[in-house]
């Protein structure tokens, strides 16, 4: 059987010092790679990562293009592996072959493109595909592929055909296929980057809600802002080093540091700044609308 | 739309052609496609036809449809039959002028090669039209199971398929992209003879193919995230079971071949 015991896993010193209760569920230890190219000196992509994500947290990973986000994503579940360095997934370093399957079991990987990432042309059949390369019985696959599919909402398909769904709903198929193998960790890596308006809607809400309800660990890279400012952690990423971490209030009310890096703050922090400029005394933590429109009620009814 | 040819030729129904099982459909399309050899006779011609009437009325499937895939080889059917009536030579002459001179044998002969070729055809279509391309690449792969053990590749060929399959819409969305956008920038894919018109296809070829290399090396991203490793100790979701309507067709196809090659060998006088 191809399912081996976690005794067979050689395991790490994993997560020394965690300052959070939560057990430590990604570890990077100063991690570095590089691109090989033609005829030319590697591309450095990573210049030294070192990061620890504990279990059940939502951990938004930003970072201009070129930063290396996307490179950092592909080393958490072993598609690439560090030239320097170690990363460990609950104690499993990647280096490991015969961690291998383990690792990818636990940590799912949803990428950008729906289009690219789904194998069969009938969506139950797709969820199938992951547990059945882990060689789960049949009738077993069928209650992960149903309850996979009743999570993300999208039992109602369970036979279409894929050319017909819709972007977000493509995506959240994918979401479904790793849901099926029973992941702890989902890493996606710009899930919602090709998809419009309502589409982003639906893959955040199924995003917020498996990490809420189904406490699954989530690493979601992105470059929209506000995708973000949901989740209980952003990390910053610039010329391959992590250059902030913190709660998305610390990371994104330092405007100035964030354009330094190529990144721009929520506009509800650029319109906070603007009116300081002008004299209005605005709270030095207002990020989202709400907050903006219930500040300016409160600024408007004092004067 | 070009989104159609996604189905190739698939009818979708629910009739009980449409939910035999695939392995099975395959296995009796094979016997019939070698009973069609067999018939030599006008009694077998008779009961082969009302066979092939009897699964088309089962399938239901409009007659349209099935009589469509004919037309491709209308040309091959006349040829075939027009060649064998001037050159098979018998003894009962029919008609005799200058140096044509038909025979009751070659007619006889003109016409069973015919009436082969349209059974073989209208046959075969009857699978492709009530089997799903996806259903197909099912039964083969399980057809074919045994054949792994002469380390033929199965289970690749059977991805494969099932991939092909599966990209057929999502590479013509994007042709029909690629068109619009070169369209645009005054490419020009209608006019001009064939050679004019082939040379005017490789603006869109090109970025075409990148582009399903790139798609090819996503998906096998994608695949190996979701441990894929082969077929080595891969189970599947969906197991296919026989029912009693597998074993009635299987019957009829038996009672069919023992009428075909009994008179065949000439033990059933007719």
């Amino acid at each position: 059987m191809r399912r081996l015991e976690t005794s067979h896993f050689q395991l790490l010193n994993f997560c020394e010092g965690k300052k959070s209760e939560m057990p430590c569920m990604i570890k990077a230890d100063n991690i570095k790679y590089s691109y090989p190219a033609h005829e030319s000196a590697p591309v450095p992509a990573l210049c030294g990562v070192s990061l620890e994500i504990e279990q059940g947290a939502f951990v938004a990973i930003i970072g201009e293009n070129g930063s290396g986000k996307s490179t950092l994503a592909k080393h958490f579940n072993a598609l690439l592996l560090p030239e320097e360095g170690t990363v460990a997934i609950k104690g499993l370093d990647t280096k490991i072959e015969a961690n291998l399957w383990e690792i990818r079991r636990q940590v799912g990987m949803v990428f950008q493109n729906p289009d690219n990432q789904l194998v069969a042309s009938i969506v139950e059949e797709d969820v199938a595909f992951g547990p059945e390369n882990l060689g789960i019985p049949p009738a077993d696959i069928r209650k992960r592929v149903d309850a996979a599919l009743q999570t993300v909402e999208m039992d109602a398909y369970a036979e279409k055909a894929l050319y017909i769904l819709s972007g977000g709903q493509k995506q959240r198929v994918a979401i479904a296929g790793i849901l099926a193998m029973h992941p702890e960790v989902i890493v996606l890596d710009e899930p919602t980057a090709m998809l419009d308006p309502s589409g982003r809607r639906e893959v955040m809400d199924t995003v917020k809600m498996l990490n809420r309800q189904e406490g699954k660990t989530i690493v979601l890279i992105t470059h929209f802002m506000e995708e973000a400012l949901q989740a209980q952690r952003v990390i910053v990423m610039h010329e391959g080093r992590i250059v902030m971490d913190g709660s998305p209030r610390e990371v994104f009310l330092q405007a100035k540091a964030l354009e330094l890096v190529g990144m721009e703050a929520p506009e509800i922090v650029h319109l906070a700044d603007i009116l300081r400029s002008k004299g209005i005394p605005v709270k030095p933590d207002v990020m989202e609308v709400p907050e903006m429109v219930e500040e300016i009620w409160q600024l408007s009814q004092r004067s | 739309m070009l989104k159609d040819v996604t189905l190739g030729q698939y009818y979708p129904g629910d009739s009980f052609v449409h939910r035999l099982d695939p392995r099975i459909k395959i296995i009796l399309t094979l016997i019939y496609i070698i009973l069609v050899f067999f018939v030599t006779s006008y009694w077998c011609c008779l009961v082969l036809a009302l066979f092939l009437a009897l699964s088309v009325i089962m399938s239901k499937v409009k007659l349209r449809f099935v009589l469509r895939s004919l037309r491709p080889i209308i040309f091959i059917l006349v040829l075939t039959f027009v060649l064998n009536i001037f050159f098979v030579q018998g003894k009962t002459v029919l008609f005799e002028w200058w140096k044509i001179r038909i025979t009751l044998e070659g007619l006889e002969q003109a016409l069973f090669l015919t009436l082969r070729l349209i059974f073989l055809i209208t046959g075969t279509t009857l699978l492709t039209l009530t089997t799903s391309p996806l259903a197909l690449t099912d039964g083969l792969e399980r057809l074919m199971k045994p054949l792994k053990y002469i380390k033929f590749p199965v289970h690749a060929l059977a991805m494969m398929m099932t991939i092909a399959l599966r990209f057929i819409p999502t590479l013509l969305e994007e042709t029909q992209k690629i068109m619009k956008a070169q369209s645009a920038r005054g490419a020009d894919f209608e006019s001009g003879n064939v050679f004019r018109r082939t040379k005017n296809m490789v603006p869109l070829l090109v970025p075409l193919f990148i582009s399903a290399f790139r798609r090819a090396d996503e998906l096998a991203l994608a695949m190996e995230s979701r441990c894929y490793q082969g077929g080595e100790g891969r189970t599947r979701m969906k197991i296919l079971h026989l029912h009693i309507s597998d074993l009635t067709a299987s019957l009829a196809v038996a009672a069919l071949s023992a009428f075909i090659i009994l008179s065949y060998a000439k033990v059933i006088p007719v």
